[in-house]
């Protein structure tokens, strides 16, 4: 994989990617499921948060929303906090990310 | 950035006590400790019972124009409807504050808005400094044991000394 810089985007940690990474179009498995399916501002992001507490760095949460906010929400707490979305999808207007917690 | 130098700090005050004003002091803190940063609010003057253990927060429709009246039940159109109740009326009528407050807290659980209660709960939680003013507790007639756990009092200073180094600073 090739890295962008990109100045929104979280800091890059000292440490390099763990060996044995996922193939690029493979879905992580999660560590935690969290489902915030019919919950409002700002539910998803504190319960995101919460959840990334229980789980070791490296792991990864599985966030599902139907809040539309919590798109760009997800996005500004991964930015501010440093844990990386590796993935997100949207669909039957559910809104779905892959979260690892990163220090 | 967060990972580098010292955590992003925001510092609140709040100073309305009515359902709707409790939310934006409760949203901004929880949220932003759940984003890494060091907050404190600072509850004086109305804001000051949001910290009570007993929480009363009514919403006043009367005197405020732009709040929409609306349903939180039937079909969508009936939801949709804005109810033209005039504050001669509003003003008037017992028990309306209580029935408006009834509505609103029935709307928010239906679009899945977090309770007051809650979204303190989770202040707490996350090591928001919830400051009570002194002198409004002292004006009011409260007593310690009539707050929260968590609660710490102090005054003016107690707040300025901290939002003096803030990145963010909010009087709602």
């Amino acid at each position: 994989m090739t890295e962008t810089v990109d100045t929104r985007s979280a800091p890059q940690t000292a440490t390099s990617e763990p060996a044995g990474e996922p193939a690029p179009n493979a879905s992580p498995a999660p560590d935690l499921e969290l489902d915030c399916r019919g919950m409002n501002c700002p539910l998803p992001i504190l319960k995101t948060k919460k959840a990334i507490g229980t789980i070791e760095i490296g792991q990864i949460v599985k966030m599902i929303s139907t809040d539309p906010g919590s798109v760009p929400d997800v996005a500004a707490f991964s930015r501010r906090t440093g844990h990386e979305v590796v993935e997100q999808s949207e669909g039957g207007g559910e809104y779905s990310f892959l979260i690892r917690r990163t220090k | 950035m967060s990972d580098n130098g010292s955590p992003k700090r925001m510092a609140l005050i709040a100073s309305q006590g009515t359902l709707d004003w409790a939310y934006p002091p409760f949203i901004l803190a929880s949220t932003g400790a759940a984003l890494d940063m060091e907050v404190a609010v600072f509850f004086t003057f109305y804001g000051l019972p949001l910290l009570m253990k007993d929480l009363k927060a009514k919403v006043a429709p009367h005197a405020n124009p732009a709040m929409p009246m609306k349903m939180p039940f039937g079909p969508k159109g009936f939801q949709k409807f804005a109810w033209p109740i005039p504050n001669a009326i509003s003003g008037v009528v017992p028990g309306f504050e209580s029935f408006a407050t009834s509505m609103m807290k029935k709307t928010f659980a239906s679009k899945g808005v977090a309770t007051i209660e809650e979204l303190r709960e989770a202040c707490v939680e996350s090591d928001v400094r919830l400051i009570g003013c002194q002198m409004t507790m002292d004006v009011f007639g409260f007593e310690q044991e009539d707050f929260i756990e968590g609660t710490e009092l102090g005054g003016a200073a107690t707040f300025l000394e901290f939002a003096a180094d803030a990145d963010i600073t909010l009087f709602i």
